[in-house]
């Protein structure tokens, strides 16, 4: 009987500790030494630069009036052309369609319709209710391009060049071009089309820089728009430096991020093991309200972390360029081990330092 | 009348049998959406990417074999459980990060009080599982399609 009062007592106050020992996402890294997740990218204590730095998030639409992305969202546009989009065709509106939105008899979980204002938040999200991005810096520019019913390849290179401030038929100016496109999806052609390839060229040209996630095919070869030429394609690890079972697999894919999975046996804050994300749920009379959850799984979620950890970086060296990422990023790179279905992978983790700063 | 109209069509197979999801494959009726060929086939990353089978995502996997209520399209989604196959069904539900034991515990309640985790005993009735519970989830140890269920992921 004592030994188990003892035993609760004693895991009360681990209980206690943990929470008292992190009040922000662990992904980012810690304040306290020693504590932070193995695989964090450890840009907390890394202040945004001077320089404007605005990130496309091509995706399922952005819910604007989530606290947690206020002030982080320029004016966006739905690239979602007629017959596939439920609200008739292209506008500004880039809210996403509502949660049990159907495309004929097709069912899509109501996941899809947060999951763009999600992956903003882990770019620039302004820290209310503990939201943090890596750069609250960043300004957002949403770009929808998923619904209920699917999308074509048309609106994906439409998407792709409007975010770029390249010219699109029917479509106004883009006044905020980007300066990095976060493409969480995937799907295609299993080798980059040409017409797709070619734009990430034009694209890459004018100094943008894309990313996107690897894809969540459990250990398969990269989709597009991951596999192609130029664009930096991201996998997912878990908090303890793992590559998450989930994640594609391909030698292409060099950088990783977390992106959260099953929660893990070790006896820290981050063994949960899932992101922290600005999200909605459903009360218990089934309204949506706005949400922080820790349940963010996926390369999706790994993706847009690159693409935050390369605005702060541009924060600091607006001039950097895609050809510059290969030789400055090595400071930031560290060893992720290989996993044993691709010997050729030669995996890698992010780890900011006071170089992020640095020219 | 179903069961006539099935056809098995083995993909590939590999001597380790690591888990394939499946899912319901989506009603013909998709009205008013552009052709789907391979090109125009994307999703959302965390999402399965065929337009074929019903849209579903890394996490509703993860909620659905927890026992969380999980709706697609405002039905409730299914999940199918075959705990006669240890070793598959450990693979699959281990890469969710959940406990075989606990799911098994969660589907011995749910065959008392209907709910959307259901037993299996076999590949077949995996397949029927599927099918019948529209919209659902499964696994098998190689892709296999039917008039109802594709592979997703």
């Amino acid at each position: 009987m004592f030994l188990k009062v003892v035993t609760l007592i004693a895991a009360l106050v681990v209980a206690i500790n943990d929470g008292a020992a992190q009040d922000v996402p662990w992904h980012l890294g810690s304040n306290i030494a020693n504590a932070a997740a193995p695989s964090a990218i450890n840009t907390l204590n890394i202040k945004p630069g001077s320089h404007r730095v605005v990130v496309a998030v091509i995706d399922s639409g952005v819910i604007a009036s989530h606290p947690s992305l206020g002030g982080q969202l320029l004016p966006g546009y739905d690239m979602l052309s007629a017959p596939n989009n439920l609200r008739g065709g292209r506008s500004t509106d880039f809210s996403p369609d509502e949660r049990d939105a159907r495309c004929g008899q097709r069912l899509i979980s109501g996941a899809f319709r947060t999951h763009g204002t999600e992956v903003s938040s882990l770019i620039a999200a302004n820290g209310v209710d503990g939201v943090y991005g890596v750069n609250p810096s960043a300004k957002i520019l949403p770009i929808r391009l998923f619904g209920a019913c699917s999308m074509s390849r048309n609106d994906l290179l439409d998407a792709i060049a409007w975010a770029a401030g390249l010219p699109v038929a029917g479509v106004p100016e883009n006044p905020n071009p980007a300066n990095i496109i976060n493409m969480s999806i995937a799907g295609g052609l299993s080798v980059c089309g040409a017409d797709l390839q070619r734009l990430i060229n034009r694209v890459i040209d004018k100094n943008i820089f894309v990313v996107a996630a690897a894809g969540n095919n459990f250990h398969k070869p990269l989709p597009e728009p991951a596999n192609c030429n130029g664009v930096i394609s991201v996998g997912a690890l878990d908090a303890e430096n793992h590559i998450e079972v989930y994640s594609a697999l391909d030698p292409r894919t060099i950088v990783y991020a977390p992106g959260g999975g099953k929660r893990l046996s070790a006896d820290a804050y981050w063994a949960v093991n899932k992101l922290m994300i600005a999200t909605y749920e459903l009360d218990f009379l089934g309204r949506e309200r706005s949400a922080t959850l820790e349940r963010g799984v996926g390369t999706s979620f790994a993706s847009p972390i690159v693409a935050g950890f390369i605005s702060l970086w541009l924060s600091h060296n607006p001039n950097k360029r895609p050809a510059d990422l290969s030789r400055d990023f090595s400071k930031f790179l560290r060893s992720v081990d290989p996993h044993e279905k691709c010997t050729e992978c030669i995996p890698k983790g992010l780890a900011a330092s006071s170089g992020v700063m640095q020219p | 009348m179903r069961w006539p109209l099935i056809f098995f069509i083995l993909i590939g197979g590999s001597v380790w049998a690591d888990p394939v999801w499946h899912c319901s494959r989506t009603a013909n009726e998709v009205k008013n959406v552009a052709i789907e060929t391979q090109e125009n086939q994307f999703s959302l990353a965390s999402f399965n990417s065929s337009i074929d089978v019903i849209g579903v995502s890394i996490s509703d996997l993860i909620d659905v074999y927890s026992g969380v209520v999980t709706r697609i399209g405002g039905l409730p989604l299914s999940a199918c459980f075959m705990p006669s196959n240890e070793g598959l069904t450990s693979a699959a539900l281990t890469s969710l990060g959940l406990q075989p034991s606990v799911v098994h515990a969660l589907a011995r309640k749910n065959s008392i009080i209907q709910s959307n985790l259901h037993f299996v005993t076999d590949e077949k009735q995996m397949l029927l599982c599927i099918a019948q519970h529209f919209p659902a989830v499964g696994y098998l140890d190689e892709p296999t399609e039917t008039d109802a269920v594709l592979p997703c992921f």
